[in-house]
């Protein structure tokens, strides 16, 4: 084994940990996936004077660039993922059509086309991209994506994999707001998963179903079931406690509170949600909460209030790349055109797209407004927990890597 | 696909009906290779011209909703865009290997097509 074989094998824990660590702390996920991402980059690929038809005769040359690329592949997904956990969906979204581009397709592999390393490759990279169509409101290429993943790890033979694919698919539902159609799967997920091995998708599994549930409910029956969901979820977050997934479960708990009338208690708990998100550097998950503050205090005619949460909100749906809400949102409570174009400035800095020419006929009311950035953001009911699935990690819950060590 | 199989290169060569030497002489490109030239050798191994050139596009084997993706996605982020050069820039191969398949995936309405002579079957 020479020293880029062990450094291949050290990078991809190295990378499994890091995107374990988007699920616990999005900042710091992202810093080390880049810095894990220059590092693949240094080392240097094996020799391959014809690329293609060196992999496809088999060779040991052909075997080691294979290996290169995969590596680079795994490098370039981390990083997208990470990219998106913090809302950066343009970067993910090309970061991840970077990674694709590494990862060969089984004609480029095998004469035959059957090669379950590259089915997995390929169905990780779908599930990872799958969120991102999914945040940017794309649910039908999603759900398409959704569909690819689930036939190749089915196809590649890992079912644990598999399982937490129907678990994103529920999340998937819910978000494009058919959470009825999210539970049904969920309970027949839950049937299928295997708490000791997939702690953390079994977790996110109850986590979503009593969320969901606490959403549907309709009578203090239904109420009571989604409340015995949600509880087993808390036992579950406290034995796995992870922040985000904590914070998530307060800031529902906060929503069911709100519902029953307890206003002042639930206000307080979203503003410490809110403060813990911001912390971690969980973008989509605090606007989800800023969006419910920003909905409280306009209610309540707090416009104080209104105006401080507006002017927090405003730069993070900018950073999400949802420019005309963030707009709309400086102009209409915080009245103030440098406010638009401080925002503007620190976009394109970020590289960001460019605020359009805003519409304000269509924004009329502050109510239109928030509603306008609920509907476009589609962020309200980011409190739902994300199964980690796509793992490249021989962790029990994570999908361990088959075919043997991996050597360069 | 010769060097592949366990058949010599004489033995496609009797198998595909031809004159000694004519396939040598095809694969060093002092002829010019015609499309019945492909039909026939390809016979010899028992695969259609389909799919033959299905398994040059590298998109072929790509799952449905991946290739949609290719074909989708926004072009690439400036700073990622960038750091592919600062990267890889030092091994030129891996760069323009890496930028010929995004391109090539993310135009969709510029398909690779076979460089071939299709102007029929002379008479052999």
């Amino acid at each position: 084994m020479n020293g880029s074989s062990m450094m291949g094998e050290d990078l991809l824990r190295w990378l499994a940990d890091a995107d374990d660590l988007r699920h616990r702390h999005p900042r710091r996920a992202l810093l080390r996936a880049r810095a894990l991402r220059d590092l693949a980059a240094s080392i240097e690929p094996p020799p391959a004077s014809a690329p293609v038809a060196t992999a496809a005769e088999g060779g040991d040359a052909g075997e080691s660039r294979r290996q290169w690329n995969r590596l680079q592949a795994s490098a370039w997904g981390v990083l997208g993922s990470a990219h998106r956990s913090v809302g950066d969906r343009a970067r993910a979204e090309s970061a991840l059509a970077v990674a694709l581009a590494f990862l060969e397709t089984p004609t480029d592999t095998r004469p035959d086309g059957a090669d379950p390393e590259t089915d997995l490759g390929l169905a990780r990279l779908a599930q990872r991209l799958s969120y991102v169509r999914c945040d940017q409101q794309r649910f039908d290429e999603a759900l398409a994506l959704n569909d690819d993943a689930l036939r190749l790890f089915d196809r590649a033979g890992d079912a644990r994999l598999a399982a937490s694919v129907r678990v994103d698919r529920a999340l998937f539902f819910h978000r494009s707001g058919q959470t009825r159609r999210a539970i049904p799967l969920l309970i027949h997920a839950l049937g299928r998963l295997d708490e000791e091995s997939q702690p953390r998708v079994f977790l996110a599994a109850v986590h979503n179903l009593g969320f969901y549930l606490s959403l549907e409910a309709r009578d203090a029956d239904q109420e009571r079931e989604a409340l015995a969901w949600l509880e087993l979820g808390w036992q579950l977050h406290l034995e796995h406690p992870e922040e985000p997934g904590l914070l998530r479960l307060r800031a529902v708990a906060a929503l069911m509170a709100l519902r029953r009338g307890h206003v002042e208690e639930a206000t307080e708990a979203l503003a410490s949600c809110r403060a813990g998100f911001a912390e971690l550097g969980a973008m989509a998950e605090q606007a989800a909460v800023l969006l419910h503050l920003v909905a409280l205090a306009f209610e309540e005619g707090r416009n104080e209030d209104v105006r401080a949460f507006a002017a927090q909100l405003a730069p993070i749906l900018h950073h999400l790349g949802l420019p005309e809400p963030a707009r709309a949102m400086l102009r209409r409570f915080l009245g103030a055109d440098a406010w638009v174009e401080i925002v503007e400035e620190i976009g394109e800095e970020r590289g960001a797209p460019e605020i359009d020419t805003l519409e304000t006929g269509t924004l009329e009311t502050g109510t239109g407004i928030v509603e306008t950035a609920w509907s476009e953001v589609g962020l309200d009911d980011r409190l739902d927990v994300e199964a980690p699935s796509s793992v490249p990690s021989t962790e029990p819950d994570s999908g361990a890597e088959p075919g043997g060590p991996r050597t360069f | 696909m010769i060097r592949r199989s366990e058949l010599s290169q004489r033995r496609v060569e009797k198998m595909a009906g031809f004159s000694k030497g004519y396939l040598s002489q095809l694969l060093a490109q002092n002829l010019d290779l015609k499309v019945w030239h492909l039909k026939i050798i390809l016979g010899v191994f028992g695969q259609s011209p389909v799919d033959f050139f299905q398994r040059l596009d590298p998109e072929a084997d790509l799952p449905p909703s991946l290739r949609a993706f290719e074909q989708s996605r926004r072009p690439l982020h400036p700073e990622i865009d960038d750091s592919l050069e600062e990267l890889y820039g030092v091994d030129p191969e891996v760069l323009v290997r890496l930028r010929r398949r995004l391109e090539q995936r993310h135009a969709p309405s510029r398909r690779r097509e076979p460089e071939l002579d299709l102007r029929g079957d002379p008479a052999r």
